[in-house]
C-alpha cells in the first residue's frame, strides 16, 4: 500500500527545480527591505521619544542609547556585499534626511475655506497615525498640531522589555484611533460634498464604451479603409482579469485590435531612424471562412538601441483615493513602481505626485539614482479619500514642466482605478487640457487598476488625446510586461500620429472586412490631414491589423452584385496583379508635418495554405479569432474555442515570456467558462 | 565572515540589521516560493504571494520565538497565506491550475518526467485540503511527521492518521485506474 506513496516521493524528488522568476524574487526582496525599514523606523523612532522623555529624568541615558544607535548604523555602512546590500544601506541612513519630505507638507490645497483646512489637517495627521510617525514636537517641530487631539500616548515606556507586547498594544491603540479619525474624516467630508462619489449602480461600476464590430465594406463602393493605430493593450488584462474571476468579459470591453496586438510580433524591423517603420503584409487563406482570405497587416517600429535612450522626466500621478485601498490596486501600484524605478537609467528623474481629495507632492522631481528618497515617499503613500483627478493632473503638469527637459522624454504617468469626480468634472475639459500639454511636448500615458470603479472609456480618451498609451495592470506579472519588458516601448515614442490607409482593387477584392479597430476609425480625408491626431507608436513597438477579404467571384459574397453596374474601365496590366495598395503616414516625434511609406499588396504573393504563413501571423489570426468569438463570433461562422486553440498551438513559435501559453489557458478557461 | 545561524540572524533583524534580514530573504525565499507553488499550483500566484510573505515578515518575524526551526516556521506562514489566498478566489482557481499544469508539459521537452509530476500534482490534487496539505509536506517537502505537525500546528499523531489515509486514497485511485493521464 505504501508503494503509490513511494513513487510519489520519488516523483518529486525528481522534479525540476521549482524556482521563481529572478524579477519576482529581487522585487519581493526589494519591496520586503523597504516593508523592513518602514518597521524599524518606526520601532526606533519609538525607541527615541521613549528616551527623550527618559531624558527629563536621566541624561545618561540619552547619551548611552543615542551612542548604541550610532554604533548600529555605523555596522551597516562598513557592510561589504553586493549591490542590493548597499542599497539597503543607503536607504537605512538616507531615512532621517528625508523625513521632513513626508511629515510636514505633503497635502498641499485652496487654502481659503476653513472647512477644508479642518479637514485637511484631520486627514494629514490620520496620515501621520498610519504611517507611524508620531507627531511629537520636538522630533518633528514642523507637523501640523492636530485638531487638540495628542499621540504621546503612544510611547510606551518598556520598550525593550517585551517587544511583542509592546509592539501589539501600539497597534490596537494605533488601530483605535484610526478608526476614531476615519469617522471623523469620513463625516466631514460628506458634509462638505454630499454627492462625492456617485457609483454606477450596475453590478460593476467598471465602465466601457459601447463599440458596434465593423460591418462589411463593398469595394467597388468604399475601396478605402483609413483607421489610426492602436498600441493599448488595457483590453487583454481586462478580459484576463474577468476570467479568471470565473466571469465572462462583456463584449463591449473586448477590443480585438488589442487583444492581437498585446503580443510581441518578431517582424523585420527596420534598420534606421529616419525611416522608423517596416511595413509586413501576408495574404492568405481564411481558417474560419474558406471563401474568403485574410489580408494580415504587421508594423514594427524602430528600435532604440539602448545606448542611445534619451533621458526620462516622468512624473507619476497616483490615485490613492479610498476605493484604491485593495490589494489589487495601490499595493500592486506601489510594486509595479518600483519594478519601473529599476529600469531607468540613474540619470533619469521622477516625481510623484498623489490626488484624493486634494493634490499633493509626495516627492519633488528626484533622480532615479537617489533610490532611497524615492522609495520612502512612495511607501508614505496611503490610500483614502475621493478622487480629484483633474487637480491632480494638473499639478503633475506643473512639476513636469518645471523640469522640462527639450532632449528628455517628458511625460505624466496616471495610475488610476477610475474616476475623476472632483476638479474637473468635465471630462471634455480634461481632454482639452491633456491635449495642450501634448502639443507642448509632455506626454500622457494610463495604467489602469483594480476592477469595480473603472472607466475604461475615459482612460483611452485621455491616453489618446496625450499621445500615451493606456494599459491596464491586474497582476506584478502584467506590471513587469508593460513596465519592464515594453518599458521602452511604453516611454520612448519614435513616431506620432500614425495612420493606415489601404485602398483596395475592386477588380481583386470584391468586400472588405477590418478585424477590430472600431474606435480607431477615421475618413478617408484624414488620412493627409496632418491636423488630424492618431495613434503613436513606441520604440520597437508592433502593430498589427487584419483584414477579411472576399476575392471578387468567390461565393462567399454577402452581398448581391449589381445588374447594371459593370466596371467597364480597364486597369492596366500592372495594377490587376494586386489586391490593394498600403499607406502609412507617420510624423517624427518632434515634426507637425507628416510622411508616407506605402506597398502594394500583390496577388502572387498570396499563400496557397495558411500553413506557410509565419507562427506570428497565424498567431495573430487565432487571437482576432478569439477576439470576435468573444464579441459574439457574427462573422466566423461555426469556428470554436478548440479550433483556435489548435491554431494558436500550432503557432505558438519560441514564446519566450510565455505570454502565448497563457494566451491558450485563457481560450480553455473562457471555453469551460462559456460552456458551463 | 563567519556563515551565521538562521536564529542568530532572525536576533539581529529584530534588532533592525538590514544585512540580516536581507540574508534571511535570500536563504529562504525559494522555500516560500516553492511551497507557494506546489500549493497554489502556478507560478504567478506564486510569486505574488512569496512576495506578499517576504513584505509581511518584518513585523512577522518578531513573533518568531525560535523554539523551532526557521524553516519550519516559514512554512508555517507560507502555508496561511496560500490558504488565506485559496479563500479569497476558489471559484476561478481550480481550472486555472489544471490549465497550467497541462500548459507546463506541453512547454517542456522533457515531457515524460514532466507527465509524472503533473501526474503527482493530479494524484495529491485529488485529496482533500486537510490531506492534500499534509501530502504535499510531507510528501514533496519530505519534512517528517513531528515537523509537518508542527507547520500545521496538530499532533503527530494525526499527521500520522491522515498519511494513512492519504495512502489509502492514492491506492484506490490506482486501483480504479482513475489516475491515467
Amino acid at each position: 500500500m505504501t508503494e503509490e506513496l513511494n513513487k510519489l516521493a520519488k516523483t518529486f524528488a525528481e522534479e525540476p527545480v521549482i524556482k521563481a522568476s529572478n524579477e519576482a524574487k529581487q522585487a519581493a526582496i526589494s519591496a520586503a527591505m523597504s516593508a523592513f525599514e518602514e518597521e524599524k523606523t518606526e520601532a526606533r523612532q519609538g525607541k527615541l521619544i521613549e528616551n527623550r522623555h527618559k531624558e527629563q529624568d536621566n541624561n545618561n541615558v540619552v547619551v548611552s542609547t543615542f551612542s548604541k544607535w550610532r554604533e548600529s548604523m555605523k555596522f551597516k555602512y562598513v557592510l561589504p556585499g553586493a549591490a542590493a546590500l548597499a542599497t539597503i544601506t543607503l536607504v537605512a541612513v538616507n531615512t532621517y534626511q528625508f523625513q521632513p519630505l513626508f511629515s510636514g507638507d505633503e497635502v498641499r490645497g485652496p487654502k481659503d475655506q476653513g472647512q477644508i483646512d479642518d479637514l485637511k489637517v484631520m486627514e494629514s495627521s490620520l496620515r501621520k497615525i498610519e504611517s507611524g510617525v508620531r507627531s511629537d514636537e520636538s522630533l518633528a517641530p514642523q507637523a501640523a498640531p492636530a485638531a487638540g487631539l495628542s499621540y504621546k500616548q503612544n510611547v510606551v515606556p518598556e520598550l525593550e522589555s517585551d517587544t511583542d507586547s509592546y509592539v501589539f498594544a501600539r497597534e490596537r491603540k494605533r488601530a483605535k484611533q484610526m478608526l476614531v479619525m476615519q469617522e471623523q474624516v469620513k463625516k466631514k467630508a460628506k458634509a462638505l460634498k454630499p454627492t462625492a462619489i456617485p457609483r454606477n449602480p450596475a453590478q460593476s461600476g467598471d465602465r466601457f464604451e459601447t463599440v458596434k464590430t465593423n460591418p462589411l465594406k463593398l469595394a467597388a463602393q468604399e475601396p478605402v479603409s483609413t483607421f489610426s493605430i492602436d498600441v493599448d493593450t488595457a483590453s487583454y488584462s481586462y478580459m484576463r482579469a474577468s476570467l479568471n474571476r470565473g466571469v465572462m468579459p462583456v463584449s463591449d470591453t473586448v477590443r480585438v485590435e488589442e487583444l492581437i496586438n498585446y503580443f510581441p510580433y518578431d517582424y523585420p524591423a527596420p534598420v534606421q531612424k529616419q525611416t522608423p517603420f517596416q511595413l509586413n503584409t501576408t495574404v492568405m487563406p481564411n481558417p474560419w471562412n474558406e471563401h474568403t482570405k485574410l489580408l494580415h497587416v504587421g508594423i514594427k517600429g524602430y528600435d532604440l538601441p539602448g545606448d542611445t535612450r534619451p533621458r526620462s522626466n516622468l512624473v507619476f500621478l497616483l490615485d490613492v483615493s479610498g476605493s484604491m485601498n485593495e490589494p489589487n490596486k495601490l499595493p500592486l501600484l506601489k510594486n509595479s513602481f518600483k519594478l519601473l524605478l529599476s529600469s531607468l537609467a540613474p540619470d533619469d528623474t521622477v516625481s510623484i505626485v498623489a490626488y484624493a481629495g486634494n493634490a499633493g507632492t509626495v516627492l519633488e522631481p528626484t533622480k532615479v539614482k537617489n533610490q532611497a528618497a524615492i522609495l520612502k515617499a512612495l511607501s508614505g503613500v496611503e490610500a483614502g479619500g475621493s478622487t480629484a483627478g483633474g487637480q491632480g493632473i494638473e499639478l503633475a503638469y506643473q512639476l513636469a514642466e518645471q523640469n522640462f527637459d527639450a532632449a528628455a522624454v517628458n511625460r505624466v504617468i496616471l495610475a488610476t482605478d477610475g474616476d475623476f469626480n472632483v476638479g474637473i468634472s468635465d471630462p471634455e475639459d480634461l481632454k482639452r487640457l491633456v491635449e495642450r500639454k501634448r502639443k507642448s511636448g509632455i506626454f500622457l500615458s494610463v495604467l489602469g487598476f483594480g476592477t469595480g470603479n473603472y472607466n475604461d472609456e475615459l482612460m483611452q480618451a485621455l491616453a489618446q488625446n496625450g499621445n500615451g498609451n493606456a494599459a491596464y495592470i491586474d497582476s506584478l506579472s502584467e506590471a513587469r510586461k508593460v513596465l519592464l519588458e515594453e518599458a521602452s516601448s511604453t516611454l520612448f515614442t519614435i513616431a506620432k500620429d500614425v495612420k493606415i490607409q489601404i485602398e483596395f482593387n475592386a477588380d481583386a477584392v470584391s468586400e472588405y472586412r477590418l478585424i477590430g479597430y472600431e474606435t480607431r476609425h477615421l475618413n478617408r480625408e484624414d488620412f493627409n490631414n496632418d491636423t488630424v491626431d492618431a495613434g503613436d507608436i513606441g520604440a520597437g513597438h508592433t502593430v498589427t491589423a487584419i483584414y477579411e477579404i472576399t476575392p471578387t467571384g468567390s461565393v462567399a459574397g454577402l452581398v448581391d452584385d449589381l445588374r447594371y453596374q459593370s466596371s467597364e474601365k480597364r486597369l492596366s496590366a500592372r495594377l490587376q496583379t494586386e489586391y490593394g495598395f498600403l499607406k502609412l503616414r507617420y510624423k517624427l516625434p518632434d515634426e507637425d508635418v507628416s510622411k508616407l511609406v506605402s506597398q502594394a499588396i500583390r496577388i502572387d504573393e498570396a499563400k496557397d495554405d495558411i500553413k506557410f504563413a509565419s507562427d506570428d501571423t497565424r498567431f495573430a489570426t487565432a487571437v482576432a479569432a478569439y477576439g470576435q468569438l468573444l464579441r459574439g463570433g457574427t462573422y466566423i461562422g461555426s469556428y470554436s474555442y478548440d479550433d483556435i486553440i489548435a491554431l494558436a498551438m500550432n503557432a505558438k513559435g519560441r514564446d519566450a515570456f510565455g505570454y502565448r501559453s497563457e494566451f491558450i489557458n485563457l481560450v480553455r478557461l473562457a471555453k469551460s467558462i462559456d460552456t458551463f | 565572515m563567519a556563515i551565521k545561524s538562521d536564529h542568530e540572524l532572525v536576533v539581529q533583524a529584530n534588532a533592525g540589521d538590514a544585512a540580516a534580514f536581507s540574508e534571511i530573504l535570500e536563504r529562504h525565499y525559494d522555500l516560500i516560493y516553492r511551497l507557494a507553488y506546489r500549493i497554489l499550483g502556478n507560478q504567478q500566484d506564486a510569486e505574488d504571494i512569496t512576495q506578499d510573505v517576504c513584505v509581511a515578515l518584518p513585523k512577522k518575524l518578531n513573533l518568531f520565538k525560535g523554539r523551532s526551526k526557521l524553516s519550519t516556521w516559514l512554512y508555517q506562514v507560507t502555508l496561511n497565506f496560500c490558504r488565506d489566498f485559496q479563500r479569497r478566489r476558489v471559484s476561478s482557481q481550480k481550472a486555472y491550475e489544471d490549465y497550467s499544469l497541462v500548459n507546463e508539459i506541453r512547454n517542456d521537452t522533457q515531457a515524460q518526467r514532466k507527465r509524472d509530476v503533473v501526474f503527482a500534482y493530479q494524484m495529491i490534487n485529488t485529496l482533500g485540503d486537510d490531506l492534500r496539505e499534509t501530502a504535499l509536506l510531507v510528501v514533496a517537502e519530505g519534512l517528517n511527521h513531528a515537523e509537518a505537525a508542527e507547520v500545521l500546528d496538530i499532533k503527530e499523531s494525526t499527521v500520522s492518521w491522515r498519511m494513512l489515509k492519504v495512502r489509502e486514497n492514492l491506492s484506490a485511485l490506482v486501483q480504479r485506474g482513475a489516475g491515467a493521464l
